[in-house]
């Protein structure tokens, strides 16, 4: 295996290849074993490091560690303070004021669009329902949702049979 | 906001904070991510003491830039950054008034990692994960900076090549190619390491 | 004179940066996102050794979900960003294609494909934290889809 192909290959794992050159990669992957075992060294190997960095801790107290911090920022400049401007002129506010007048407007229309962030792992308590559509003929479609967990599952099928979804109804577990 | 509600604070309100001045808000980001950047320096300096200057001028430096971070990611990775790049400036520095190994040269002229027999068991079965960390962390000890700071970047940061590449001031091949080898030899020390045990 | 001038540039500015913000609020609705192509089994190892179990925490979705198997492992996964109203297809394997469509607010339109057949679209949200399983009748195989860390 030549250096090239090597590092395609390692290209390939880490998602940096296009489409049609990850696609041909993991053909080759599937028909060559020193290519295969060459992958899952670096799949193991990767996979181990990423999940695996120590937690390591500052060896000084938070007050030590902090008072060295904070004597190195009174070194520098001190932050200029905020100083509320007196009220002079109205002349003098008629540009500001106009802009301000604007911007309010923007920000008003803008304002349903901006997105809230979630906070992590909590599960939307909103109403958003799944919404499936399925592209072939006589095909089904179930959906199964964990409101607890937060997933949901979508099975499209053709027949009745092929579903693989267990003896349990959708919505059979809280 | 009172000292009583830092605490509590988001960070996004520790920010805002701190940026008009606030030096009791910083104090409380502070406290809350020094760990997480002093490992990452120390994960590429090696050295606790290098590691706790450079953290702490990493935070002088985060103080002085607050205005400049918009929260177009986390704070935490804001800073990381930060000291990311003042580990880089470091090295650069400590390499220039060291000589090259030999070990470092082989490295980089290329070639003993496709020689490596391919590790085929997966050196990191039926380890517990503490236990997984200390032999990670022991072999990554053993990489040079080079390849070290590349593997840090891309499995820890989660960087991409590119964003490697400019963070190190080298191509896009070259960030491959130390990848390479350095996941390549952090298997073999792996597979070492398991034998000892 | 001179301070009303000021004022001027200042407001001018500041009228600048908001409309800069609004464009930038549009482009922080990009969606990081994390999709895997995984395969169910009953037997404790995949027949392909290569193939790694699922990692813990999807591995326990999977499990409560009412599907025949008891075992997952992963064939491939992608992680790729979104842009608000963008859409993103990538393959998982040389028979399954999925296409994301960011619909904004976290909500975003899975279409699977297999064999380059489309089989069907799912739209739902997809806040952090929560997980969009879906599959046909293409053999054992499931598409796992959130956001990524």
């Amino acid at each position: 295996m030549s250096e090239e192909q090597q590092l395609r290959l390692q290209a390939f794992l880490d998602g940096e290849l296009p489409e049609s050159d990850a696609r041909e990669v993991l053909a080759w992957t599937q028909r060559d074993a020193d290519a295969a075992a060459l992958l899952t060294e670096l799949r193991n190997t990767r996979a181990a490091i990423a999940k695996s960095e120590l937690h390591l801790s500052v060896p000084e107290t938070r007050e030590f560690y902090w008072s060295k911090i904070e004597r190195e920022i009174q070194k520098l400049e001190p932050v200029e303070k905020e100083i509320a401007a007196p009220i002079l002129n109205w002349r003098r506010l008629l540009w500001p004021l106009g802009t301000a007048a604007i911007c309010f407007v923007v920000a008003m229309m803008e304002i349903p669009r901006v997105n809230i962030v979630q906070p992590v792992a909590v599960v939307s308590q909103d109403t958003d329902e799944t919404v499936v559509e399925t592209d072939q003929a006589n095909s089904d479609a179930t959906t199964y949702r964990d409101e607890a967990d937060g997933t949901t599952l979508v099975w499209f099928s053709a027949a009745a049979d092929a579903n693989p979804i267990s003896g349990k109804m959708p919505g059979a577990i809280n | 906001m009172s000292g009583k509600d830092f605490t509590n604070a988001k960070d996004d309100a520790l920010v805002k904070a701190a940026r008009r001045g606030n030096m009791q808000a910083f104090e409380e980001l502070v406290a809350r991510h020094r760990d997480k950047i002093f490992a990452r320096a120390f994960s590429m300096m090696r050295n606790e003491d290098d590691a706790v200057d450079l953290s702490q001028e990493a935070w002088v430096k985060g103080w002085q830039r607050l205005k400049q971070f918009q929260g177009e990611s986390s704070f935490a990775t804001w800073m990381t950054r930060i000291v990311i790049n003042l580990c880089l400036d470091q090295l650069r520095r400590q390499k220039r008034h060291r000589t090259e190994s030999i070990e470092g040269m082989d490295e980089e002229s290329g070639g003993v990692e496709r020689q490596m027999p391919v590790v085929t068991v997966n050196p990191t079965e039926r380890l517990e994960r503490g236990e997984l960390r200390k032999k990670i962390d022991g072999a990554m000890g053993k990489l040079s900076e080079e390849h070290r700071t590349v593997l840090v970047l891309h499995e820890f940061e989660e960087m991409e090549y590119k964003e490697i590449a400019k963070t190190v001031d080298c191509s896009i091949g070259t960030v491959m190619s130390r990848l390479f080898y350095a996941r390549r030899k952090m298997a073999a020390l792996l597979v070492d390491l398991r034998k000892e045990k | 004179m001179k301070l009303f001038s000021a004022t001027k540039i200042i407001s001018a500015a500041m009228l600048f940066l908001l409309l800069a913000g609004v464009s930038a609020r549009a482009a922080s609705g990009d969606l990081k996102l994390e999709a895997q192509l995984v395969i169910g089994s009953n037997d404790t190892k995949p027949k392909d050794a290569g193939l790694k179990p699922v990692a813990s925490d999807i591995g326990k979705k999977l499990k409560k979900l009412p599907l025949k198997w008891d075992h997952y492992y992963v064939v491939s996964e992608k992680k790729f960003s979104v842009g608000n109203g963008n859409t993103k297809k990538t393959s998982l394997s040389t028979q399954c294609d999925i296409s994301v469509k960011n619909l904004g607010d976290q909500r975003v339109e899975l279409t699977l494909a297999s064999k380059g057949q489309n089989v069907g679209k799912i739209t739902q949200s997809l806040h952090k934290g929560q997980t969009l399983v879906a599959g046909g009748d293409a053999d054992n195989s499931i598409v796992v889809l959130r956001q990524a860390d």
